[in-house]
């Protein structure tokens, strides 16, 4: 209801702009013209995202190393409660985003192991 | 085996196997917001009513995937699903110890008999899959349809007819999977032996067991 009612009064304030879903968000098939600011503050962060978390330059990029990887992240203290609220460095942002990733994969992975612990187990199947 | 090199300008098709696709993970704890004054977190819910675009950094992850979306709207919709692909035993926690083939024999067939999260994929070196594989049907990648389509040079295979026919059964039985609780018509000593494997499964009123017994 508070959606609805949000985006017919953005309807309202701004009938020029293509909204699609229930936000205002311009995401058209069109390109729309960018603020400088925003191209300028992006490419930076693009171009450290990449770095990070490119595979090495192989022919086929071994996007299963991550799994050793995912074993060694127990240790990673999971720090982000301090910090939600104030500014971060560009550094510290990187980090936590990194810590979100591997956060979701050992999640993914937990539930893996919990739910293979119950049901059916198919080596006692004959 | 099972996977087919379908020609370099091929359509993208549903049962596509596409290597090195961005996997992003959200967390909505912990937004990481960029805006003119530089980089913050904050929680999702404090930005939920923000009407206007915003900026935030995202971890992604070159992945394996397998496209999900139907043929037809693979040919001409905005946006491509995909489901991403990692090692069987990381997505089915019962294999991690298997070994026999005959082990091996009962797992893999298993999700043609019944509702899996998971679709087996063989191992195959010219893929690059040197182990047992798995789609996990509970991971999903959004990309553009044409942006894929420019990246064709990703696709490594496609699942062969047979295969095809499976994994299109396997993904349909898998979205329209509801809750249900199966221990319903149990009697009380079946409930018993229910409740030792699943112990927060919750009794229903003509499964509670009379005044003092236990």
């Amino acid at each position: 209801m508070t959606n609805s009612q949000a985006t017919t009064s953005l309807y309202v304030e701004l009938p020029e702009t293509d909204v699609s879903a229930s936000g205002l968000w311009s995401e058209s098939y069109r390109k729309r013209p960018e603020t400088s600011w925003k191209m300028n503050l992006l490419r930076p962060i693009a171009g450290v995202l990449l770095a990070l978390y490119s595979t090495p330059a192989t022919a086929i990029p071994d996007v299963w190393f991550i799994g050793n990887q995912r074993r060694d992240t127990a240790t990673v203290a999971w720090i982000i409660d301090n910090v939600v609220g104030r500014r971060i460095t560009r550094a510290e942002a990187l980090r936590l985003a990194r810590q979100i990733m591997e956060q979701a994969e050992r999640e993914r992975s937990q539930l893996v192991e919990w739910e293979a612990s119950r049901g059916i187990q198919w080596e006692q199947v004959e | 085996m099972i996977y087919e090199i379908p020609p370099p300008d091929s359509p993208i098709r549903q049962g596509d196997i596409f290597v090195g696709l961005p996997r992003i993970d959200l967390s909505l704890r912990e937004v990481l917001l960029v805006d003119q004054e530089g980089e913050r977190v904050v929680r999702w819910e404090d930005l939920a009513t923000q009407s206007e675009p915003l900026n935030i950094i995202v971890p992604v992850r070159p992945v394996a995937a397998i496209v999900a979306t139907q043929d037809c709207d693979a040919y001409r919709s905005r946006d491509i699903t995909l489901c991403e692909i990692r090692e069987f035993r990381d997505v089915e926690g019962k294999s991690q110890e298997t070994k026999s083939a005959k082990s091996w024999k009962n797992i893999l067939t298993q999700h043609a008999r019944i509702n899996q999260k998971w679709f087996y994929l063989p191992p195959n070196e010219e893929l690059g899959f040197s182990d047992k594989m798995a789609v996990d049907f509970l991971v999903t990648l959004r990309v553009p349809r044409a942006d894929l389509e420019d990246l064709r040079s990703l696709r490594r295979a496609r699942l062969n007819a047979t295969a095809d026919e499976h994994f299109r059964e396997r993904i349909g039985e898998f979205f329209r999977r509801y809750p249900y609780d199966e221990w319903y018509a149990l009697n009380e000593q079946e409930m018993a032996e229910y409740s030792k494997e699943y112990p927060d499964a919750q009794r229903f009123s003509w499964q509670q067991a009379p005044d003092g017994d236990s």
